[in-house]
């Protein structure tokens, strides 16, 4: 009956410990949208898909005027390897 | 339709001088216009906003590629649970695929949705069950 016991509050702690680093995720994801300053014209949030294209199409933009290319599947490779 | 997508998906969507740019930039305007769901673990933003942010050279461009899309609605953001990295170490154990394609696989399992990657390593591996699409083979389109 102990060891019963024992193993329940082990369960118990692991469930505990397992909804609290699903908390300080959730708090984390948030505290991450505040970071870092983004001028409204990079950003859009909602259902209206003109505003979503005009943002995008924006930062497509200035992706195309920083970077030279590249191979996509080659970079995640790359990134999964190391 | 749902669908997983691969972080190669994403970049190369974003990014128009990648080589894969025209036939992914479809699909994610598929997503920008709600007419495709993505169910994505949180792993594939990590790498989407790792691999623009190497490429620009730009922490805004960077921040700004990760806001947006982990505020679109038509993409669904996975945590990576205890249960979710033993569904991809028993995938990776079989296959022998890296840990991020395991994960990335594991949700497409999970759901029974096809997963749409670039990677054709992905392709071949994959357990049997699991649809892997390139974005060329889905016939979706711009009308």
């Amino acid at each position: 009956m102990e060891k019963k016991q024992k193993l329940q509050i082990i369960e118990e702690i692991k469930r505990i410990e397992r909804e609290l680093y699903l908390k300080k995720t959730q708090l984390a994801a948030l505290e991450a949208l505040e970071y870092g300053i983004t001028g409204p014209s990079l950003l859009a949030e909602g259902l209206d898909t003109q505003e979503w294209r005009e943002v995008f199409s924006e930062l497509i933009r200035l992706i195309g005027q920083k970077s030279t290319g590249g191979n996509s599947v080659e970079d995640i490779k790359m990134e999964r390897e190391r | 339709m749902k669908l997983v997508i691969d972080s190669n998906i994403f970049i190369s969507s974003v990014a128009p001088k990648d080589i894969f740019h025209s036939e992914c930039y479809p699909i994610f305007e598929k997503l920008l216009n709600f007419e495709l769901e993505a169910l994505c673990p949180a792993l594939v933003l990590v790498e989407t906003t790792y691999v623009i942010r190497r490429r620009t050279n730009s922490e805004t461009i960077a921040i700004a590629v990760y806001k947006n899309l982990s505020r679109l609605l038509s993409i669904t953001w996975l945590d990576i649970t205890v249960d979710v990295a033993e569904s991809a170490c028993m995938i990776g154990c079989k296959t022998g695929l890296r840990g991020g394609d395991a994960i990335v696989l594991q949700v497409a399992e999970q759901y029974g949705i096809p997963l749409l990657t670039k990677d054709k390593e992905m392709k071949k591996k994959a357990l049997k069950g699991t649809l892997v699409f390139e974005p060329s083979e889905l016939s979706l389109r711009r009308d």
